[in-house]
């Protein structure tokens, strides 16, 4: 009995000097065959990500009284609110892609001079197309959201 | 050899590459740049990671920023935010590899070569192809002296006997104008120097190579560091051709690149001194010989003389005389873009191109300098005044020195009072303009050289 207890644990761990390098073997081409798939599923995470722009939330219409004109900057549009309703005047230069920023009653391209009226229009410079409008809504947390991708016309105006 | 060890060899081999292409991923070129620009002292540190820039123009990303991480805008009117990097360089944008991204650049480093700016800064949808023809800049460049030459070639041949008369026929590389009418004393072509004759090979290899003109690199030497093409005068180079600005990837102790990645229209004097007041052109030799009072490199000659006065010794040749004027304003506020780039058409010898003169700001006995009035804010006069950063000098109605081609000097303008007030385009600093008329001076009105006002008006050394 006592030679029995004494033998068994050491015929458990025993393992042939075959089995113990075939073991190490498909092993090692298990973490293999692991990294690739690990690397394979970085594809899923690309170095590129094209960020969309839009929806972007612009918070509550409250926000933003009458005869107000907003530049926000997550969503690069210049948010307005006239007695039509509301708007959204995208802040790319149709010139080359600058930002204009808001000058003394302009919107002023800083790249190469365009000047632009606060709807929009051309005044003088580089730029020949008025500045582009967003679509805007309001979703169902009552909050105003704006997409730069669609594109409406300029005076189109969201009535709430 | 039994299956076991089989395993065991094809299994390790296979962990090891795993192993190293994991490595190699996680210590690639990009992250050791960026761990760079962050032990650099002045700049906030970033957090190590791929850096995606999608340009507005374009709306493609770009991973340029993420080995050049830190490098500065080319120009305010070119925000990499706005026009990113390949409109202008070319190469592949998501490549993470120098060689891949490097790959079909437009003019390796330099977009601006003459040899390639037609496909970068001069495409239709930039400085080229536009309806006023004083903004397509690189055609006007194209033909204009400083990259044709033809002067240079014209007067080395005639001299040698290589052509009969001193008519330039030649430029650097084939120019052709087929606009209509040509203004008086432009050429409709000038051809390719070849090797006609023996002074053409000598002059080819003893000048045309070594910086004589914009086609041509500069002597990698102290004081003659500068680029190519538009970035010749636009680039801007100290004398120990030094980088000087945040990409970890430009080597900041090689001479040979510009102080920072910027363009600049408000050029110094000091950028125009890589080229001119350099030494003589000796036609016996067929060579330039350089300035002998100026050390190799090292601390500037005069490092130890008063402020006032060192510009003249460092920057103007030994010989010559210079008016007030030449030493104290910046060669760009006389020598205008019209006259420096060309007004596009193509010309065979300076004073057919050039036509700035003293009496152009300074009148005449019997005459004020010729002015006009502005009358649009989209004037090239006015746009000039922005671009150079200073835009608050003109208004609409301001009236503008004219020149005899009927360019209008944006900083030279007349004050409400009948006086001339110009403004330095580099520094900012307003002088009053002295006129001829009513004045002591007794210029013969038929010759207006500058050496002919050099005779009275030049600044003792």
């Amino acid at each position: 009995m006592a030679l029995t207890h004494l033998k068994k644990p050491e015929a458990t761990v025993r393992v042939s000097r075959r089995d113990f390098l075939a073991k190490i073997g498909w092993g090692s081409l298990l973490a293999a065959v692991g990294s690739f798939a690990a690397a394979f599923m970085r594809f899923l995470h690309p170095n590129v990500v094209t960020p969309s722009p839009g929806p972007v939330e612009l918070g509550s219409p409250e926000d933003y009284a009458v005869g107000s004109l907003t530049f926000l900057d997550q969503a690069r549009v210049y948010l307005g609110h006239d007695t039509r309703g509301y708007y959204a005047i995208i802040a790319v230069c149709t010139h080359l892609g600058c930002t204009p920023r808001l000058e003394s009653n302009e919107l002023a391209c800083p790249c190469h001079g365009s000047r632009y009226s606060l709807d929009g229009q051309v005044i003088t410079g580089a730029a020949k197309r008025p500045l582009d409008r967003a679509l805007i809504w309001r979703a169902a947390n009552g909050h105003l959201f704006v997409d730069r991708s669609h594109i409406v016309e300029a005076d189109w105006r969201l009535r709430l | 050899m039994s299956k076991p060890w089989w395993i065991f060899i094809a299994g390790a081999t296979v962990l090891l590459a795993v192993g190293a292409i994991v490595w190699r991923e996680n210590h690639r070129p990009w992250q050791a740049w960026q761990e760079r620009y962050n032990l650099q002292p002045n700049v906030t540190p970033i957090a190590i990671g791929i850096k995606t820039l999608v340009p507005t123009r374009t709306g493609q990303p770009e991973l340029c920023l993420t080995c050049h991480v830190g490098i500065e805008d080319i120009s305010p009117s070119h925000p990499a935010t706005a026009v990113g990097c390949v409109i202008c360089h070319g190469g592949d944008p998501l490549a993470l590899d120098a060689g891949r991204a490097h790959g079909n650049m437009h003019g390796g480093g330099n977009p601006s070569d003459l040899s390639v700016a037609m496909a970068s800064c001069g495409t239709t949808d930039c400085h080229g192809g536009n309806a006023d023809p004083e903004q397509n800049h690189v055609t006007r460049v194209l033909h204009s002296m400083p990259a044709t030459y033809a002067g240079g070639i014209a007067n080395v041949r005639y001299t040698f006997g290589a052509q009969a008369s001193p008519a330039a026929q030649f430029a650097v590389h084939a120019v052709e104008d087929t606009s209509k009418p040509l203004p008086p004393r432009a050429l409709t072509s000038l051809a390719t120097l070849g090797t006609l004759h023996p002074i053409d090979a000598q002059l080819q290899q003893n000048c045309l190579t070594g910086g004589c003109h914009l086609w041509s690199p500069a002597k990698s030497e102290p004081y003659y560091y500068r680029s190519t093409g538009c970035a010749t005068c636009h680039y801007l180079f100290d004398d120990e051709g030094l980088y000087r600005g945040n990409d970890p990837t430009i080597p900041h102790d090689q001479p040979g690149h510009g102080i920072v990645h910027r363009l600049t229209t408000a050029i110094p004097f000091t950028q125009c001194n890589h080229c001119h007041n350099r030494g003589t052109y000796s036609l016996k030799q067929m060579a330039f010989l350089p300035r002998e009072d100026l050390p190799p490199a090292g601390p500037p000659l005069s490092a130890q003389m008063p402020a006032e006065g060192r510009r003249l010794v460092e920057y103007y040749q030994p010989v010559g005389d210079f008016t007030k004027c030449e030493i104290e304003l910046n060669c760009i506020d006389c020598h205008t873009a019209q006259e420096v780039m060309g007004d596009g058409h193509i010309y065979g010898a300076k004073p057919d191109a050039y036509y700035v003169q003293c009496q152009t700001c300074h009148g005449t006995l019997t005459s004020a300098p010729a002015v006009e009035t502005i009358r649009d804010a989209n004037e090239t006069a006015m746009r000039q005044a922005r671009i150079d950063g200073h835009a608050d000098f003109l208004s609409v109605g301001d009236q503008v020195v004219q020149t005899a081609r009927g360019e209008l000097l944006w900083s030279v303008k007349q004050t409400a009072l009948g006086q001339f007030v110009q403004i330095d385009k580099v520094t900012g600093t307003t002088y009053k303009v002295p006129l001829v008329l009513g004045s002591r001076c007794a210029q013969d009105g038929s010759d207006q050289s500058a050496k002919y006002c050099h005779q009275c008006h030049y600044v003792t050394r």
